[in-house]
């Protein structure tokens, strides 16, 4: 594998050059502090660029095009990353071996002409009503997730946080939205966020660049600013315990936990080992102690969001046993304070997020998130990485057990929704 | 040992039947970092009578087993249980229950010797306690009060049990609460003995890997261990009629916007071709007239009847096909009337047939990227096939406009079931 950054002043063209895959995929991602009253602008602004364009005026004319070339792959995605809004635009096309002659140079022709040359007139985005109602089901459909919403419910009452806020955008912000404004904005998303692109496969790299030079067509100058850590919550003394009603069959529980005062190689490595020891497996101690011994649920998962600097343990249950389950959870929590951990499960755990990292090689995006990470926040080579986790002892877990504590617990139960 | 070239694959897939009739393909990719193994019994939710092994007389079994002795097959008597044993090199096991099979399933990035001699003597040997049977009880219940809280669960369950009759593909998997409760420890033995025999199973290896090696370690395992004779599983012929079981039902769950299935049921045997080329073509027929590139689509759109474009869900249930074009609206009435009304024209251009011809086509090429995709590749083949499909662009490209239309002559297009889920309130 074979890595390149080239510097634009603009943004940062990553190419990767692997001979691995058949596809070819690329991932552009604009990326800025998060702030509330963009969200929802950034959400709609990645379904209308991919909706039409100035050269496929209808959603039809794109898709029939995008078949047209061999099925080429175009999505978009929002997601947080840290205190970072990312505004993601991937494609994956058949590397044009398995094609036809060409095929590589017009596919990203197609992907960066959806990008740069949208369905406007006037300076203004034509016909965005399809997209905004279609947001407005997304937003609409989390209630459908149960787990999702009693996450989004708790993270709600923690205010003033950049993992408060809903990344789906928000029902009230939509109406304020027109073709002029969301146009103001995309200019402004070009000109002021911060770029990296990746493109990895077997490319014909002095072809890539050729053609971004060409078809990228951003100027401006950008200052990078890479500080993405998200600022500790006060470890609170008492707990505060929310309840959330709705009409569910099983109840909900999640628990937030605030990590305070990692150092970067606690964040970095220790606390996903820990994370992995208490509930990040189908052999972790919540596993194995909720669900196989007490049968109180089918699934119970931890995920540690370091740079966050929180936890998060959810499940679900009956209603009757989320008071007797909440108890259990902090109990596991107490032992591993206290040291009681299992040597052979802290050797296993490592060994399974080394096998992750291995097994991350075999698949493109994982490929790219790996080098994003590495421009982020410094993720080192993956021998170094592999050391590091392996140095991991039962003290440095237990030291940053310590460093954990309940911050507040909600639950979403059967009854009369309470909104 | 043979070798099947597949043409869509760089590599040969090597196969091999053993002594006891266990059939062994692995599919060596020296580019992986890590291999995934499956190893998967032909038995799934839909067998729920058959004749056990050693016993000349159907028997029912209580719905949903197949899903619950594959949660019981995970546990041992000494030494690790899986999760413990593959966690020591690092590897990640799982397993999961369809309508027609079991499979059981590992990724890894070393050990894979080791892992699969482990996954073969887990799966090859059954620990069943009373209590460990009611305590499962308490986990599947949770599981299946997940999936209720799923509307589009919910939905997709009552669109099989309004569409078919008698068919086992009715029920839902995991079973009812009620159904589950009834499980006893002698059924899942019964169950075990008749269906986790190894005649009835294969194993399936995509990785990097020494081929002579992984064989050799699997005919030892095998050679060390004795099974009763292979026998031919009887298992009870359902009819299943053509009309469907209800017309239309509103159902009520808790959903922030109503959703909505219309679901065709199409009787298999007046179609004369192979299930492969069925869900070919009516995926093209379907996709060309539900999804963005349709005129239907845009149509809603513009007059904001969708927001969404349609999703279409195909199942082969054996008898019939269920095709179920399904969506989200406030408007679902409105939708179902259109969809009703484009249902009695269903045609297709001979430039959206060719296109989407070229869509199936560079799928097969992308399905090729990852170890877990070749294997299900393969795994679907051998459930429903019988034997790996060594050139399905070529099936692709043999495909034609004329036979389509055959097809569409012979689909009864009032046959249908409508389902709607919506808020209580």
């Amino acid at each position: 594998m074979n890595f390149t950054t080239i510097n634009k002043g603009a943004y940062n063209l990553h190419l990767i050059k692997t001979k691995k895959f058949k596809t070819i995929t690329i991932d552009i991602n604009f990326y800025r502090d998060i702030k509330k009253e963009e969200i929802t602008k950034r959400n709609l602004l990645k379904m209308v660029l991919l909706d039409s364009s100035k050269n496929y005026r209808s959603e039809k004319d794109l898709i029939i095009e995008s078949e047209n070339l061999y099925d080429i792959k175009v999505s978009s995605s929002i997601s947080r990353i840290g205190r970072f809004s990312n505004l993601s635009f991937q494609t994956k096309f058949l590397n044009e071996k398995y094609t036809e002659k060409g095929m590589d140079e017009e596919s990203v022709v197609f992907f960066l002409d959806l990008l740069f040359n949208p369905n406007i007139k006037d300076n203004t985005f034509v016909n965005i009503d399809k997209q905004k109602e279609r947001l407005r089901q997304d937003i609409e459909s989390i209630k459908d997730n149960k787990p999702k919403l009693a996450n989004l419910k708790l993270m709600e009452k923690i205010k003033d946080m950049p993992y408060s806020l809903n990344t789906y955008g928000y029902i009230e912000d939509l109406d304020k939205i027109d073709g002029k404004n969301l146009y103001e904005y995309y200019k402004e998303v070009l000109e002021k966020d911060q770029i990296d692109i990746f493109v990895l496969g077997d490319i014909d790299t002095s072809l890539m660049k050729k053609l971004f030079d060409k078809y990228f067509i951003i100027n401006t100058f950008k200052k990078e600013n890479k500080n993405l850590l998200v600022p500790e919550l006060t470890k609170r003394k008492r707990i505060t315990r929310y309840r959330e009603y709705m009409d569910v069959n099983q109840a909900q529980i999640i628990l937030l936990l605030s990590l305070n005062n990692l150092t970067d190689f606690e964040r970095k490595y220790t606390i996903k080992v820990l994370n992995e020891v208490l509930g990040g497996s189908s052999y972790s101690i919540l596993f194995d102690r909720v669900r196989e011994k007490k049968g109180y649920c089918y699934y119970i998962n931890a995920s540690v969001k370091a740079y966050d600097n929180i936890m998060v343990i959810n499940s679900g249950v009956e209603k009757e046993n989320t008071d007797k389950c909440i108890k259990l959870i902090r109990k596991c929590l107490k032992e591993v304070k206290d040291g009681k951990i299992d040597e052979e499960l802290i050797s296993s755990s490592i060994k399974t997020i080394v096998s992750g990292i291995k097994s991350s090689y075999d698949n493109p995006l994982s490929i790219i998130n790996t080098y994003f990470s590495k421009v982020l926040v410094g993720t080192a080579e993956e021998d170094d990485r592999i050391k590091a986790f392996q140095s991991i002892t039962k003290d440095n877990l237990v030291n940053v057990a310590k460093k954990i504590s309940v911050h507040s617990i909600l639950t979403l139960e059967k009854g009369d929704s309470n909104e | 040992m043979n070798k099947i070239k597949i043409k869509t694959l760089d590599e040969e897939v090597i196969y091999d039947k053993l002594d006891n009739g266990l059939e062994v393909y692995l599919v060596n990719k020296a580019t992986f970092s890590s291999s995934y193994v499956t190893f998967t019994t032909k038995y799934g939710s839909v067998y729920n009578e058959f004749t056990p092994l050693g016993e000349d007389k159907l028997k029912k079994f209580p719905k949903g087993i197949a899903h619950f002795l594959e949660h019981k097959v995970f546990a041992v008597k000494d030494g690790p249980d899986p999760m413990e044993f593959f966690s020591r090199s690092g590897s990640i096991c799982n397993a999961y229950t369809t309508f027609n099979n079991t499979t059981y399933l590992f990724y890894a990035t070393n050990k894979l010797e080791e892992n699969i001699s482990y996954l073969l003597d887990y799966v090859q040997e059954l620990y069943l306690t009373p209590e460990s049977v009611e305590n499962e009880k308490k986990i599947i219940s949770e599981e299946i009060h997940m999936y209720d809280d799923k509307p589009s669960e919910v939905l997709s369950e009552r669109i099989r049990l309004n569409a078919l009759h008698t068919n086992p593909y009715r029920d839902s998997i995991i079973g009812t609460v009620e159904d589950i409760s009834k499980i006893t420890k002698e059924d899942l033995e019964t169950c075990y003995s008749t269906f986790y025999h190894p005649s009835n199973m294969f194993l399936i290896v995509v990785g990097s890997f020494d081929s002579d090696k992984i064989l050799k370690v699997i005919r030892d395992n095998q050679n060390k261990k004795k099974f009763k004779p292979a026998r031919k599983i009887k298992v009870k012929e359902f009819k299943e009629e053509d009309s469907v079981y209800k017309k239309s039902e509103v159902i009520t769950s808790s959903t922030s916007i109503p959703k909505v299935s219309i679901t065709l049921k199409i009787n298999t045997k007046k179609i004369n071709l192979s299930r492969r080329k069925i869900s070919l073509y009516l995926y093209i027929l379907f996709s060309s007239m539900f999804d963005e590139t349709s005129i239907f689509d845009e149509k809603l759109k513009k007059e904001k009847i969708i927001t969404n474009t349609a999703y279409i869900s195909t199942l082969n249930s054996n008898t019939h096909i269920l095709v179920s074009i399904i969506n989200e609206t406030e408007k679902y009435k409105e939708f179902i009337d259109r969809v009703e009304n484009e249902l009695k024209n269903m045609s297709i251009s001979k430039e959206d047939f060719e296109r989407k011809k070229k869509v199936l086509i560079s799928n097969e090429l992308f399905a090729c990227e990852y170890a877990e995709q070749i294997n299900d590749i393969l795994l679907d083949d051998l459930i429903f096939e019988g034997k790996i499909e060594s050139d399905p662009i070529g099936i692709i490209n043999s495909l034609s406009i004329d036979e389509l239309n055959d097809i569409i002559k012979k689909i009864d297009n009032e046959n249908i079931s409508k389902v709607i889920l919506k808020n209580k309130k």
